[in-house]
């Protein structure tokens, strides 16, 4: 069986597709494959790739976390110790 | 088991998420919501549901549901919307043609020396809500296309739409910051 080939533009329509693993498994082959002997798709890619992976990870400051900690703490105690069990 | 040994375990197991049930939180949150108000309301709901909870469940996932309709009850926000009409592969195929003229101009590499996270969440917080919402579940809460669409009433080819075109428009405020980073660091301070 012969293998699908993309184009550039194709294989870019398909990136976000790719990067977020929900391509089908010919189709992502085929964007496998076109990446290996392209460098600027694989640059795109890879850009994608780091912008998804800088939006999950973005920072929220040690000391909000702290301060949330001790405000939803304290609403938990509340919340427990005054509502009937 | 006591009101106060219940309350010791739901908190052992339930706020070591609280990063993340943060981030997701604020992700969501746009200008006038108060994301930390939406956190609070979060793990009050968990505990009031603590009994809905399977524990062989990802506990993660079940308080960022929670979150999300905490941030719905707050802030009165409709879940179901009505679709935009842009192909989701056009957006993909923009933001390589975005990322190829940062690559000519330089502000794809000077992005890739940057520690992005202030920028993405400044970017973030100006994004159209029904793009910012998509990005929160999939990106931040790890939800697949399918789950996100469930969540938003809406359907899957919506949720890569708004996908694709939010990530679009967070990738050019990014190579916009990235470029004023260079303009500064080449007139030097004084010009900031």
């Amino acid at each position: 069986m012969s293998e699908t080939t993309l184009s550039c533009s194709e294989t870019v329509r398909a990136m976000w597709d790719y990067v977020d693993h929900a391509l089908p498994s010919g189709l992502r082959s085929a964007v496998e494959a076109h990446l290996k002997g392209c460098d600027d798709c694989t640059g795109h890619v890879a850009f994608a790739r780091r912008l998804v992976e800088n939006i999950a990870r973005a920072p929220v400051p040690k000391s909000d976390i702290e301060v949330l900690e001790l405000r939803v703490r304290g609403a938990l105690a509340h919340e427990a110790l005054s509502a009937p069990s | 088991m006591t009101t106060a040994t219940a309350l010791a375990d739901f908190e052992s197991v339930m706020l070591r998420y609280l990063p993340d049930v943060t981030r997701y939180a604020r992700s969501m949150a746009g200008p006038g919501a108060d994301a930390d108000d939406v956190v609070q309301d979060t793990y009050l709901d968990a505990w009031r549901g603590r009994a809905t909870f399977d524990p062989t469940r990802d506990a993660r996932k079940w308080l960022f549901a929670i979150c999300r309709h905490a941030f719905i009850k707050r802030y009165r926000k409709s879940t179901r919307e009505t679709a935009v009409g842009d192909p989701a592969e056009l957006e993909s195929h923009a933001t390589a043609v975005g990322h190829a003229a940062a690559v000519r101009d330089g502000s794809a590499a000077l992005l890739d020396s940057m520690d992005l996270g202030p920028a993405i969440n400044t970017a973030m917080a100006t994004l159209p809500g029904t793009f910012r919402e998509v990005i929160a579940l999939v990106d931040v809460g790890g939800s697949d296309y399918a789950e996100a669409a469930e969540a938003l009433g809406i359907p899957v080819g919506t949720v890569r739409s708004r996908l694709f075109r939010g990530r679009r428009l967070l990738q050019e405020q990014l190579l916009d910051y990235a470029r004023d980073a260079g303009f500064r660091m080449r007139t030097g301070p004084e010009a900031s």
